[in-house]
């Protein structure tokens, strides 16, 4: 066997211009499709968790008969009189799960907010400032100014792009008005204390934070909420676990929690759709280097019937001369596939860390909740996955190569020149 | 004894209809330690003669027995084994291994029989040193004269130890004193090793050289001399 790998690896360097183009052609191919892996990666997990690390937190306890579910892309609407009547007990629940890592109480409602000049329509979430700025990262995406106290009942914290479009800025008052929990109008005034800013402009025109004490106050609502929201250790892998884990200390009728993939499933369909399409650029990358790789092996073994003959004529079984072949392109694969990992990982890991920039892209990239930089994504398992499909397409495309060089009849393959 | 039969053997290539008899009934036996040359025109017969008794091609028609086993009988992997096992090969020219070096290529029959490597190692390297290469073990063929590759094939083919090396015109792509050394070293291990040789030729020095003579013309046996 070590003579064979032997004879084969030479054998793969007689002709180095043809094997550098199969090791070229199979490490193009590997690159790509890393690369590629990487960006879908990096852009599905840049878009989950944009959402996640920005509102919505791995899991949401809300009232039983509270639609949570999201219809689009950022079409949130919430109903404030589906609220969570005695707080205390979920707060128990949460706080005995193990797997929670922080929770945080709020009041969310639709409303207006005007200033003497302007109006637009927004979010208003009322929020425990401190729990909300461990669960969400809104607090560190502050721009200007601060971010709100706990006490204060008539600061306000909104999105720079908000500012913008109404024309104001730190220090300015605005008028938030909205259907308080009697469905009758209340309306109260805010000083901008701060701005922020994250990756989707959407989101910073949408969401402007109050105090959950001024939330109450202003929508009539005293000690009630309408959404815990809660951040899990390890969500890849514990998210359902950790979902059972609240919901089984609840009532089930009057209590539903939910997990971020339940409330958004919209997110949920785009990242396996975009995992479709890469699967379907795989397998043509594959096909195409399948082709390239049995064109240079047939082309191997076409230049050396006489040599195979020779072997055969000294006693080589069919078998063995198969398996020198099959060799020899897996020789080519290991080659290839050794250089595309590299290249592939250098690519990734520098676009990790750099990003790709897609500026020109910024407005649909914002709508679909992503930043115009792109982190590809460094994940292992694309490369032993991509490997390991390179390779196993470099000996099934020996296999018909190799089969004609097994079935070579000694006496005529010698006389072949 | 004999260690090679052949009765009324015949070899008809068909092609679109058009019969090429190659041999038309051969009766030969060669007995063993024998150092015979089958000589001839070119397209007398004596190549597909050779392929034949060297278990690469078969007979039309004939029995053909081989170190006592019929030929015709055998499937053709029990005939891969009888050729790696008995049967040792000298080809015309450019037969070496070209990626393998001299003591690679000594190596390789007894790969395929499964020696282990140090054995394999050892008598590959006591071989070439016999055939006079022991300086040239870890060349390649395209590093050595034609003379030296075709030493490298003797070696090759003697290495595992066979009954008989058929030698396919081994000098043809030889000078004269290149080849005349080579038939020396040939005849000196048929004569320590009583390996049976059978070569085809039509250099009149491997005939010279030959103890035993079989003239072939048109697919017939035309002479037969023992000379000494």
């Amino acid at each position: 066997m070590g003579t064979f790998v032997r004879i084969a690896w030479r054998n793969m360097w007689r002709n180095p211009r043809r094997s550098g183009l199969v090791v070229a052609a199979m490490a193009v191919g590997l690159w790509g499709l890393i690369f590629s892996l990487g960006f879908m990666d990096g852009m599905s997990r840049q878009m989950i968790d944009n959402t996640v690390d920005s509102h919505m937190g791995h899991l949401q306890v809300h009232n039983a008969d509270y639609q949570a579910r999201v219809k689009g892309f950022n079409m949130f609407h919430y109903q404030l009189d589906k609220y969570i009547s005695d707080p205390g007990p979920v707060e128990q629940a949460i706080d005995a799960s193990e797997y929670v890592v922080a929770w945080s109480p709020r009041i969310i409602t639709t409303g207006l907010a005007t200033n003497a000049q302007k109006a637009a329509g927004v979010a208003i979430v009322g929020i425990d400032p401190k729990r909300e700025s461990e669960v969400t990262n809104i607090a560190r995406s502050l721009v200007n100014g601060r971010y709100i106290e706990p006490a204060s009942e008539n600061t306000i914290f909104i999105g720079e792009a908000l500012a913008k479009k109404l024309g104001i800025d730190v220090g300015s008052k605005i008028v938030l008005m909205a259907q308080d929990i009697h469905r009758d109008k209340a309306m109260a005034a805010f000083r901008v204390v701060g701005t922020y800013k994250t990756v989707s402009s959407t989101f910073d025109k949408s969401f402007v934070y109050i105090s959950i004490g001024a939330a109450q106050k202003m929508l009539g609502m005293a000690e009630l909420v309408n959404e815990f929201v809660i951040l899990v250790d390890d969500p890849s892998k514990k998210l359902e676990v950790a979902k059972a884990s609240v919901a089984q200390k609840l009532d089930k009728t009057k209590y539903s929690v939910m997990t971020w993939r339940e409330i958004w499933p919209l997110l949920v369909r785009i990242v396996e759709m975009s995992n479709i399409f890469t699967y379907v650029f795989f397998i043509l990358i594959f096909i195409a280097m399948a082709f390239g790789i049995a064109n240079a092996v047939l082309m191997a073994v076409f230049e050396r019937i006489r040599e195979f003959g020779i072997m055969k004529a000294l006693g080589a079984k069919p078998s063995q001369v198969f398996l020198l072949v099959a060799i020899e392109s897996i020789c080519l694969g290991i080659v290839g596939v050794a250089t595309g990992i590299l290249i592939g990982w250098a690519t990734v890991y520098y676009f990790g860390r750099q990003g790709v920039n897609l500026a020109v892209f910024s407005a649909v990239l914002e709508q679909m909740g992503l930043g115009s930089v792109i982190y590809t994504s460094t994940n292992v398992s694309f490369f032993i996955w991509g490997g390991l499909i390179a390779l196993v397409t470099a000996f099934l495309s020996s296999l018909w190569p190799a089969s004609k060089a097994a079935k070579l009849v000694p006496v005529d393959a010698i006389r072949h020149v | 004894m004999a260690i090679i039969e052949l009765e009324k053997m015949t070899k008809v290539y068909g092609a679109d209809g058009v019969e090429t008899h190659a041999l038309r009934g051969i009766d030969l036996t060669i007995g063993e330690g024998e150092f015979t040359a089958i000589a001839g025109p070119s397209g007398s017969g004596k190549t597909t003669m050779l392929n034949i008794i060297g278990a690469l091609d078969v007979p039309t028609s004939g029995k053909v027995v081989v170190v006592g086993q019929d030929l015709s009988a055998m499937s053709p992997s029990d005939l891969s084994i009888l050729r790696l096992n008995n049967l040792g090969f000298i080809f015309q020219a450019y037969n070496l291994v070209p990626v393998l070096t001299a003591l690679e290529n000594v190596e390789f029959v007894m790969l395929l029989q499964r020696v282990p490597r140090e054995e394999r190692r050892e008598r590959a390297r006591k071989m070439l040193e016999e055939v006079g290469l022991g300086e040239l073990i870890n060349k390649r063929p395209n590093e050595m004269s034609g003379g030296q590759q075709q030493r490298v094939a003797v070696a090759r083919a003697m290495v595992s130890g066979p009954k008989m090396i058929l030698a396919d015109e081994p000098t043809a792509n030889l000078d004269s004193e290149t080849g005349s050394d080579l038939l020396n070293l040939m005849r000196k291990l048929n004569e320590e090793k009583e390996t049976t040789f059978l070569f085809s030729t039509h250099d009149k020095m491997v005939m010279d050289y030959s103890r035993r003579l079989v003239r072939l013309v048109d697919g017939r046996i035309i002479s037969d001399e023992v000379r000494e």
